[in-house]
């Protein structure tokens, strides 16, 4: 095995091997690493911008949602109070149509009030009997 | 101390030029956006001593982070010389005078960076602290680099070994596959014990440093 014996003490070539390991890191620790270094912390700095831009999208994307949900709430209950007035609406037109036509029926059976004066409410809804 | 082993410097002169061509590709590549797989490589090692490094970034511990890069890749590539195609070389950590040169230089770091960091005072303090457990700490620190160099040093030759093994005893066409199978397994062992040594290199540098914040966080973890 040539010199890679099997020998366990160290001779001369000691000193050289220190000397060539010696220069190896200091190429290495001078050049190479710092260099990496800052590559490395550079891209660091730039997924710590990128994951801040993301979590202020994130932000903002949550108040817009929040700010679409109240929109919508707000919506609906607009939505119920305009169906709340077509119903009331409704109600009153159907009173004032029930009041017109009794109205109108004492005018024809000869009771001759004045039309929009009040009247009472025994009047019959039904039709009268044909002549 | 005899003569030189020339064949093993060269295998190591080899590594160290192959660690440092490499080095400065990934350099002279370094992109920000779009990094190689070399760079990537790279990358992870930094990565991963840094987070292994649990003291933060202090200068010192970042010369930590520096030496357990470079002894990762050195020895990997050291332990893969022989395994490259054509490669005349076998592997220099096979040979006792690169891993104990690696174990001496590791240790010989730690404590000039332990003397930096804390000053001479705090240095001898820590180490002589309580002063009857002076003497084990004395063998412990002198030990050091040995464990290291042997671990190292008896892992690559003992898969030297074998795979000659292999290729004396079986026949030609025969040995084929198990030596393909030792190749692999010698690719793996490669990065394992690259990974053990620098990760020790690491934990001998961090028992070393004062511990900072950020250490003592994750101590309380």
């Amino acid at each position: 095995m040539n010199s890679y014996g099997v020998t366990l003490v160290p001779d001369a070539t000691i000193v050289l091997e220190v000397a060539v390991f010696l220069i190896v890191l200091a190429v290495v620790s001078r050049y190479v690493l710092p260099r990496l270094q800052s590559a490395v912390s550079e891209r660091q700095r730039r997924v710590a911008e990128k994951l801040a831009a993301a979590e202020k999208a994130e932000a903002t994307a949550r108040t817009t949602e929040q700010q679409a949900a109240a929109s919508l709430r707000a919506a609906r209950q607009e939505a119920r109070r305009i169906i709340e007035d077509a119903y009331e609406r409704r109600d009153h037109l159907i009173k004032e149509g029930v009041r017109k036509g009794r109205e109108e029926y004492r005018w024809y059976t000869g009771q001759h009030l004045p039309l929009g004066a009040p009247v009472a409410d025994d009047v019959p809804t039904t039709a009268p009997p044909s002549a | 101390m005899t003569g030189t082993q020339l064949d093993v410097v060269l295998a190591s002169v080899v590594t160290g030029l192959i660690v440092i061509a490499l080095g400065l590709f990934v350099r002279a590549r370094t992109s920000v956006n779009n990094p190689g797989a070399t760079q990537v490589l790279w990358e992870w090692t930094l990565a991963t001593a840094d987070g292994l490094n649990r003291g933060g970034q202090t200068p010192y511990r970042r010369r930590a982070t520096a030496v357990a890069v470079t002894l990762f890749w050195f020895i990997l590539v050291a332990n893969w010389l022989p395994l490259l195609p054509g490669s005349p070389l076998v592997a220099p950590t096979s040979n006792i005078n690169l891993t104990l040169a690696l174990g001496l230089v590791v240790i010989a770091l730690v404590h000039v960076t332990a003397i930096q960091a804390r000053g001479l005072r705090g240095y001898l303090r820590h180490y002589l602290s309580p002063v009857w457990l002076a003497p084990v700490r004395l063998i412990e620190e002198l030990l050091k680099p040995l464990t290291l160099a042997l671990r190292l040093f008896g892992v690559i030759f003992a898969s030297a070994l074998m795979a000659m093994l292999l290729a004396e005893l079986l026949p030609a066409p025969v040995a084929v596959l198990p030596h393909a199978v030792w190749n692999l397994f010698d690719v793996l062992m490669g990065v394992i014990q690259a990974f053990i040594f620098a990760l020790l290199t690491l934990l001998y540098f961090d028992a070393a440093l004062p511990a900072t914040s950020t250490a003592k966080e994750h101590i309380n973890e």
